[in-house]
């Protein structure tokens, strides 16, 4: 069990949600974030903060989306951790 | 070594070791189930244990003190509280001056704010035990070198020292808490089947809630649960030990968190015929897989004690409650109610953000759903959650000085003022919300035609009384015109410094062996 960021979230990257998170569980690359399934406690915190519904529960993701489960695991683990809020890349959409 | 775990007294019907220090508007009392087990852990470890329980039954200072100093012990364990802090540390100095003990404190307060208590404790706390604190104080007792005990803070020439954190603790060694060392009766509660008994299922909470010490100060945010077998085991033991009781509290928060989970211990308790001879209750969320309800009200749970907290989604965002909506509270409250659950709704006003129209809200929200009873209180921000530090670095908290958290009748203080909606709005929509929920004629009638058993006849009886007493107490206070000032802790100091010599026989209950 874990929370996942998807497609939405690339080219974004507007961060709020790694305000939230308890224990710091986000990582970031150029260009979208990525959670690390083995720290994430499934709290849900971050879902509302993202402007573009770019995160899941992984009982709640869509089926165009299952390929960012095996995507946030393996990237997670080789990118730094974010834990403050930086400007977006794009204005999400509305 | 003989160690005596004291639950200091601080005025009648302060509740220590709940999630809000202070004077519950149920009056009810909280059993010290984390207590009890460390009391356990240091029983197993061969050490002479007592346990005070001076403030579920209401002791004077005088006899919180002479009862423990009664007991001659090497070394002093005390649960401190935020609010209590200034009196737990009076009654901590004369204890040590008169038995000659280390003292050492525990809990949410002390853990918060090692440097603060240290200092304001100067010459009287000995060590302050953050977290988990089972296996730091056993090793205090089994003698460990101070810097070899893991977890410990102490005093070395006059530093405070604070050892590195101990690993979470393996719920699973854990022992059963030494309910032997109290009686059921002395906690009071109006919604539980009395005399009853808590449980905790297991540690640590996968939650974010900015407003909740648990996970941010004591167990974490990785859940442990214990094993079923364990949980169910424990009940059988409770059983055994206070057969009289007749309901059994699990007080984790996420007992179903975890599906298998309460999948094994609703069927060990079935496979046990526990279900037939107690009934049980637990807390709740709103986003349990309702289809866990059937099992769980089959293996005899009774009343489920519901976080609904927010009529607003944007409520349940800004304090992090992830993972709920209004609209799953609905569902998962009319499912619990169809399938005959008690339902205690636990509501909250004061949120960051919180307006006249958001209160409203909530108030409706709580009308709105199939409740039994619920309970209203104002966001409360302790040190050590991120919600005291927001509000703190933004001037929210009105409180100067630890004392400022109770009112003076020992009721929790709203202590968060936000530009739009004050602190005096909290306490209006609170009192509004419990008297519009419980005066109408439904929820009067509903309270009435329930009434299934002399017991609960006695439970809402109590329930009655305390929301009778807390309005009438507001009314009298308000005529009389009363400061809202600290008069409460004032007098509680005043009553421990003026301790008599003459030490009383207060009966205490010693270890079964």
């Amino acid at each position: 069990m874990a929370h996942i960021v998807t497609e939405p979230c690339i080219k974004c990257k507007y961060t709020d949600c790694v305000t939230v998170c308890p224990v710091d569980c986000f990582h970031e690359d150029a260009e979208m974030l990525t959670i690390d399934p083995e720290v994430c406690i499934d709290c849900g915190a971050c879902i509302p903060e993202c402007p573009v519904q770019a995160i899941y529960a992984d009982s709640d993701l869509p089926e165009k989306y299952k390929s960012y489960t095996a995507l946030n695991a393996t990237k997670s683990k080789e990118l730094p951790v974010i834990t403050q809020k930086k400007t977006p890349l794009a204005e999400p959409k509305k | 070594m003989k160690v005596v775990i004291l639950n200091p007294s601080f005025g009648n019907d302060f509740v220590r070791v709940a999630r809000w220090a202070a004077k519950s508007r149920g009056r009810v009392q909280r059993h010290p189930e984390y207590l009890l087990t460390a009391a356990q852990v240091l029983i197993d470890a061969g050490h002479d244990t007592h346990f005070v329980e001076a403030a579920a039954r209401n002791f004077t200072a005088e006899e919180s003190i002479n009862t423990t100093v009664d007991l001659k012990p090497e070394l002093l364990v005390m649960h401190v509280t935020t609010p209590s802090i200034y009196s737990d540390i009076e009654q901590a100095k004369i204890i040590k001056s008169r038995a000659n003990c280390k003292v050492a404190f525990v809990g949410q307060h002390a853990t918060a704010e090692i440097d603060n208590t240290f200092e304001i404790g100067r010459g009287v706390v000995d060590y302050i035990l953050p977290r988990e604190y089972d296996y730091s104080l056993r090793d205090i007792a089994n003698g460990v070198p101070d810097d070899k005990n893991l977890g410990l803070c102490w005093i070395k020439d006059g530093k405070v020292i604070k050892n590195m954190p101990r690993p979470d603790i393996d719920v699973n060694e854990l022992p059963f808490p030494a309910w032997q060392l109290i009686q059921p009766e002395w906690y009071p509660d109006g919604g539980k089947k009395f005399p009853f008994l808590t449980l905790i299922t297991g540690r640590g909470c996968n939650n974010a809630c900015t407003f909740c010490r648990d996970p941010q100060l004591m167990y974490g945010y990785k859940l442990r649960n214990r094993r079923a077998d364990l949980v169910v085991a424990e009940m059988e033991h409770n059983l055994k030990l206070h057969p009289q009781i007749r309901e059994i509290m699990f007080e984790t928060d996420t007992f179903a968190a975890e599906r298998q989970h309460v999948i094994d211990v609703c069927n060990l308790i079935i496979e046990k015929g526990i279900n037939k001879r107690i009934s049980w209750s637990c807390n709740m969320r709103v986003n349990t897989d309702l289809s866990l309800l059937p099992l769980m009200r089959q293996s005899g749970c009774r009343m489920l004690m519901t976080g609904f907290e927010f009529g607003t989604d944007e409520n349940l965002r800004v304090i992090r409650k992830g993972g709920v909506s209004v609209d799953m509270a609905h569902k998962y409250s009319d499912e619990a109610h169809r399938l005959g659950f008690t339902i205690h709704g636990c509501f909250m006003i004061g949120a960051p953000g919180e307006t006249k129209e958001s209160a409203r809200k909530t108030i409706d929200f709580a009308k709105s759903m199939p409740l039994d009873t619920i309970q209203i209180t104002g966001v409360a921000s302790y040190p050590g959650t991120s919600l005291y530090k927001w509000a703190k670095e933004n001037n929210y908290i009105l409180a100067k000085d630890w004392k400022d958290w109770l009112t003076e009748a020992g009721e929790q203080r709203t202590l968060l003022s936000y530009p739009q909606f004050s602190h005096k709005d909290i306490d209006e929509h609170i009192d509004i919300g419990l008297k519009e929920f419980y005066l109408r004629p439904k929820q009067i009638w509903n309270m009435f035609i329930t009434i299934n058993s002399v017991g609960d006849f006695l439970r809402k009886l109590h329930g009655f009384k305390a929301f009778v007493h807390y309005f009438v107490q507001k009314m009298f206070r308000a005529l009389n015109g009363k400061k809202m000032d600290n008069q409460v802790t004032t007098k509680f100091l005043s009553r421990t410094i003026r301790v008599r010599t003459d030490a009383q026989n207060i009966p205490v209950l010693t270890p079964v062996h």
